[in-house]
């Protein structure tokens, strides 16, 4: 069951301009609920106008989108409601923060819910369990802690927000590869525990193969490939024909099977492909 | 190229330490007793989790930050003499520039080439000159056609290429890349990557690049690796990332490629050397699959 759908989704920029440019062309396309679904494509593919039109930030030129079933602008002036259910972490969120102490800027989306004391202080304590922010630095000012966990306290407040879809626009960019596993695993793991649909949008296609139960591939204002993860990442060569870099060991397996090496499996995790070497191995090799 | 190398980065034991506001608690060091040397023309990778003070070290390196403790020479001049001036420091950082993560922070001017042109106008050079410059830089990062554009409305590899430019414009002899590639798609990466190869294999520059991406360190010519404020690894890329499991403990992670290979050594399977790139990667797994012999 879709938590979110687009239906035949049109975007133009800067409509009957001389700049007007089409963003998206006719995009239909849905996202399963309880699953993470990574949103794939160059710069200017049209994920991130994509993005947009989930929360409510753009309006469709053409076309639905539709949560839970429902057309979100069938009441525009009640759109806000519509971005309290589908929480949105920008690309660099440190940037966003603004609030005195950490406590208050993960607390600020349940304050302005109206929620409780209890209840705000049992988000915020989920949140920073999740996003691996220590109690000690609750009372700190956000401005004093370093770029990577400032980016955790940023994450920590879309989620405090309690929304049933989270959008992540690129949440561990810049991030060293520690800080990357912890961010999101930290990010799944909330996810599961509490059946949010999530769409997570990254360059990084080791990411994307670690991460995503599904995958959306965009090309010029299109879906170019979508399905399981396994579906898409299994036709790395599809994916290489658009200049999109596949995993490393996406390649290195490919190149194996070239030279007649029949590897099977899921071909594009390290730990995947090292079972699938191991079994050619023990067949006898070639 | 000379053959004799000069050295252009001599660090002696070199400590920095944040001062802190308050001075209540004493911060540790954020570089602690760090030596090294970088010789003219090399083409150096820092790796390093957030906070290992592998920043620092750089802009320690470019006189931003002035060491603690120890001994800094910046080609060929000391720079935590005590008569080192702060003319001498502004003479010497036109030999070294540096960088930055973020490209939309590093611009100052409304168009391409007058951003270009500050760094020289401010050295007071003659207008032909700073013309010259202008064009020789904009041309070295391929941006040429761009000159007349505005910055704002480029992509982050354009920028990262125009800040590049603006130091080119100072004729620098070393260039630090402070995680410049961190913010960009991989389009703008792959862009600035190439110019930062090209300028170190045709213009003799020596770079230091600072990256969180383990493929970029590989192609360096050698490759450090802080923790905690020292240098953990110092070497060849082959060589570092043959510790995949002390990598792992410092908070990195070596190429999938040596990944892959390490988790197979592992399960058992032995491999000549220390294969590095995706291709020497294919090439062992192939040697070793093309040899049948069973577990």
């Amino acid at each position: 069951m879709y938590k979110l759908e687009i239906k035949n989704v049109s975007y133009l920029y800067s409509k009957n301009t001389p700049f007007e440019k089409l963003a998206l062309s006719d995009v239909s396309v849905g996202f399963e609920a309880g699953k993470i679904t990574g949103l794939i494509g160059h710069t200017g593919s049209g994920k991130s106008t994509l993005v947009n039109l989930l929360n409510g930030l753009y309006r469709p030129t053409e076309g639905t989108v539709l949560l839970d079933g429902r057309d979100i602008w069938e009441k525009p002036k009640e759109i806000a409601k519509i971005r309290a259910e589908v929480g949105l972490v920008m690309q660099y969120p440190e940037y966003q923060l603004f609030d005195e102490t950490v406590r208050a800027d993960i607390g600020f989306a349940p304050r302005n819910l109206g929620l409780c004391a209890e209840e705000i202080e049992r988000r915020v304590a989920e949140a920073i369990a999740f996003t691996g922010i220590g109690e000690e630095l609750l009372d700190k000012s956000p401005f004093e802690l370093s770029g990577g966990q400032k980016r955790r306290v940023a994450i920590a407040g879309v989620m405090a927000m309690g929304a049933g879809v989270l959008v992540l626009d690129e949440p561990a960019a810049g991030l060293d590869p520690r800080g990357r596993r912890e961010i999101l695993d930290g990010i799944r793991a909330y996810a599961k525990k509490n059946g949010l649909t999530v769409i997570l949008v990254s360059h990084s296609m080791e990411d994307m193969a670690l991460y995503c139960d599904n995958c959306i591939v965009m090309n010029r204002g299109r879906v170019y490939m979508s399905g399981t993860v396994d579906e898409v990442f299994s036709d790395a060569e599809a994916l290489m024909d658009i200049g999109l870099n596949v995993p490393m060991v996406a390649r290195i397996a490919a190149a194996l099977r070239k030279k007649g090496f029949p590897l099977t499996g899921t071909l594009y995790t390290v730990e995947g492909v090292r079972d699938a070497i191991l079994r050619l191995r023990k067949e006898g090799g070639v | 190229m000379e053959d004799k190398k000069k050295t252009v980065i001599l660090a002696e034991h070199l400590t920095y330490v944040y001062e802190d506001d308050g001075g209540a608690h004493n911060a540790p060091p954020a570089v602690s007793d760090v030596s090294f040397s970088v010789e003219e023309g090399e083409y150096i990778a820092i790796l390093g989790h957030n906070g290992s003070g592998k920043s620092t070290l750089a802009k320690l390196c470019n006189m931003i930050f002035t060491p603690t403790e120890g001994r800094l020479t910046v080609l060929g001049k000391e720079v935590t003499a005590k008569d080192f001036s702060e003319e001498d420091m502004f003479a010497l950082r036109a030999d070294i520039g540096m960088v930055f993560q973020n490209p939309d922070n590093q611009l100052v001017a409304t168009v391409v080439e007058e951003d270009v042109a500050f760094g020289p106008e401010n050295l007071g050079l003659a207008r032909e000159e700073i013309r010259r410059r202008v064009n020789g830089a904009l041309g070295a990062v391929g941006m040429e056609e761009y000159a007349r554009h505005a910055p704002h409305k480029l992509s982050g590899g354009q920028k990262q290429r125009i800040a590049i430019a603006g130091i080119l414009a100072m004729k620098p002899k070393v260039i630090l890349f402070d995680e410049s590639t961190s913010m960009l798609d991989p389009l703008g990466r792959a862009e600035v990557v190439a110019i930062m190869e090209r300028l170190n294999r045709e213009e003799g520059i020596t770079v230091i690049h600072i990256t969180h991406y383990m493929d970029e360190a590989a192609r360096a010519s050698r490759v450090i690796v802080m923790n905690d404020g020292r240098i953990a690894f110092d070497g060849k890329p082959s060589e570092v990332f043959s510790n995949v499991d002390k990598l792992h403990d410092l908070g990195l992670e070596a190429p999938q490629g040596v990944e892959l290979l390490h988790e197979l050594k592992r399960a058992g399977l032995s491999f000549e050397g220390h294969p590095l790139t995706e291709q020497e990667c294919i090439e062992a797994l192939a040697k070793m699959l093309g040899g049948g012999a069973n577990v």
